[in-house]
């Protein structure tokens, strides 16, 4: 693994704005960033990635069954009562999933380690799936890269596979915050591939949603929702007012219920418990005074957090990376530090996607410190022996 | 290494599956971002005349509330122009309203788009293919998403201001930001540590969402109730003084 600098094709922004990806900038500031890339090699990716991908997505299947028989340990994931028949009952009768995301710590040499499962709202899918897969094309196709070069990177295929599941009678409500370019990028390039099967997608801002006197949730012009792709969280959907609508409509969540379980930093003490010393895994526990300053060598975590905020970081020699934000009010856990390999003057974090069941390509977060955010940079990578 | 293929990616790429003729249609998003300075103007631009003038008041309520104010006029007028800013009934002087920009979003069916396209066509234009839409197309979706079907759309205030090189120009406060204004000598500034963006990035309403109105053909039942999610995840956002549409909710 490294970090190689190449020229940017120098009509990447037209081609940005041709294909649709217009948060390819974020507030005047770089967010797809094409002045370098990294490369692997393909046993780093099969043995290092792709595999404890794998391993690791069988292991959250394996705890959400052990988690959904015990009431001790929903409460202990901050899973209010009220929803432990829901998430429990999603489980059971196998509601069907689309999507995750493991971000690794990982430098090209030993195991690459689970720094968090993002397995209820991951983004950057775009990026990861098509956008990175098109500067690739074009680079060879420009001769800048070797023709055998290849990415990890079998995103767009497999959830073509994943929505070939799913019935295609009825339509396909596809729904994110309204406002966010970013997540409806995430929400259109979905629908895109839900059409490749002849899916019928819609999209509904999240807020947008009705629910009707008889307790489905409806549309703008009032016509039923039968299937719904949400990007928004579990967790916020237990405290709102239309979460407790839910046991009772008829419309079929994606992500299902029992994700919330899986995307919650509280899964990784458990993980630990039940698998202690797994490569791929980092000592965590629950933290039972989170007042207190983090020990040297650990990370303070709240269970609910995106993008980096309420991180606090103490490095094994005392220094101290702290994100503010605005997730405070649930617990904490602390983790072993595995401090993400600097390339350059960037910090590098790896995210690896599950379509599905598969694991099936890798996208690249670089940040100037420690703590990867929402204004970290994408960047494409290269799978060349 | 696998990879899949770009064809599943392009914007170009038609689906792969063969639509039967009752499979129901394909929808494109279309939408448009422009200034006007008055509501006639709006109105001259074949904007329904109910959304110009709603989109205005929205614009005036949001400059009453988030425009920055100044204890002298010379300070205000150095962050906008001269001889721009007006006393307010309180002694301080704020910058006037320089019209208001509006967005406007939705969703067309096909047989639209194919609609309009031939009817570009036939006026002798070059219409491109795909889902990108030019000017004149976009413009005859847009009256069509406009005047019936679901439409949404959002205001906020302009102001004129000079930029860097002194070209008169006239934009929404959170893009002044963006291109590096701070207006430190604002009463806003000065009451929370110098920063007028971060006051602003709490209390502006404009441009944060779309606001939802559909036509008035009431097959919709009146029991309907909205709003019932996204409460948690919007209260959480703006973290970090985000000012424009760039930030995600997922992570």
């Amino acid at each position: 693994m490294r970090k190689i600098s190449i020229d940017e094709r120098p009509d990447w922004r037209a081609t940005a704005e041709r294909e649709g990806f217009s948060f390819h900038t974020i507030d005047g500031e770089r967010y797809w960033d094409e002045r370098g890339y990294y490369q692997f090699s393909e046993a780093q990716v099969s043995r290092d990635l792709e595999a404890p991908t794998q391993e690791l997505h069988a292991m959250c299947l394996d705890a959400v069954e052990r988690i959904v028989d015990s009431e001790a340990l929903m409460t202990r994931l901050a899973i209010p009562p009220a929803f432990f028949d829901l998430v429990r009952r999603s489980w059971k009768e196998g509601h069907p999933h689309l999507y995750g995301r493991f971000d690794f710590s990982y430098d090209g040499h030993g195991p690459a380690k689970l720094i968090e499962a993002n397995y209820d709202t991951p983004t950057s899918l775009y990026e990861a799936a098509a956008f990175q897969l098109i500067w690739l094309e074009q680079q060879i196709e420009r001769g800048v890269l070797p023709a055998h070069a290849s990415q990890f990177n079998t995103l767009a295929e497999d959830l073509v596979q994943a929505f070939g599941t799913f019935e295609r009678e009825s339509p396909f409500y596809f729904s994110a915050i309204a406002g966010s370019v970013e997540d409806r990028g995430t929400t259109d390039f979905l629908r895109k591939m839900a059409g490749h099967v002849g899916i019928s997608t819609r999209h509904i801002d999240v807020e947008d949603i009705g629910l009707n006197g008889d307790g489905r949730f409806v549309d703008l012009e009032g016509r039923p929702i039968p299937r719904l792709f949400k990007l928004h969280a579990w967790e916020h959907i237990f405290h709102e007012d239309f979460g407790q609508a839910i046991a009772g409509c008829d419309t079929q969540f994606v992500e299902p219920a029992w994700k919330a379980l899986i995307s919650n930093k509280g899964i990784l003490p458990l993980l630990w418990e039940w698998h202690e010393g797994h490569p791929n895994l980092l000592p965590a526990f629950l933290d039972e005074d989170p007042r207190r300053p983090v020990p040297k060598g650990w990370v303070r975590k709240p269970y609910f957090s995106r993008e980096g905020a309420n991180v606090d970081i103490r490095t094994v020699d005392d220094q101290r990376v702290f994100e503010d934000g605005p997730y405070d009010d649930a617990p904490y856990i602390l983790q072993g530090f595995a401090p993400l390999p600097k390339f350059g003057d960037s910090y590098t974090l790896i995210g690896s996607w599950v379509i599905g069941d598969l694991a099936s390509g890798i996208g690249i977060r670089e940040d100037d410190t420690l703590i990867t955010k929402d204004s970290s940079r994408f960047l494409p990578h290269v799978v060349l022996d | 290494m696998r990879r899949s293929s770009v064809k599943l990616v392009l914007a170009s790429s038609l689906p792969l599956a063969l639509t039967a003729c009752s499979a129901p249609e394909e929808t494109y998003t279309v939408s448009k971002r422009s200034n006007y300075t008055t509501v006639q103007a709006c109105v001259d631009d074949k904007m329904p005349v109910d959304v110009c003038s709603d989109a205005y008041m929205e614009a005036l309520a949001d400059h009453r509330r988030v425009a920055p104010t100044y204890g002298d006029k010379a300070a205000c007028e150095a962050d906008f122009v001269p001889d721009y800013c007006q006393v307010t009934s309180d002694g301080r002087y704020m910058p006037r309203l320089g019209g208001f920009e509006l967005a406007v979003s939705g969703e067309v069916s096909q047989s639209q788009v194919d609609a309009a396209r031939a009817q570009v066509e036939s006026s002798g234009q070059a219409v491109s293919g795909g889902s990108n839409f030019n000017g004149l197309l976009t413009g005859l979706l847009l009256g069509q998403m406009m005047s019936g079907g679901s439409r949404q759309y959002y205001s906020q205030p302009v102001y004129q201001y000079r930029d860097s090189r002194g070209d008169y120009r006239t934009t929404t406060l959170g893009e002044q930001i963006d291109q590096g204004k701070r207006f430190e000598r604002s009463d806003q500034a000065q009451q929370s540590g110098g920063s007028y963006s971060s006051y602003y990035s709490g209390s502006s309403s404009g441009g944060s969402s779309y606001r939802s109105k559909t036509s008035t053909r009431s097959s919709v039942s009146s029991s309907i109730s909205r709003g019932g999610f996204g409460s948690q995840a919007t209260a959480r956002s703006g973290w970090g003084g985000k000012s424009s549409g760039g930030f995600s909710f997922g992570g």
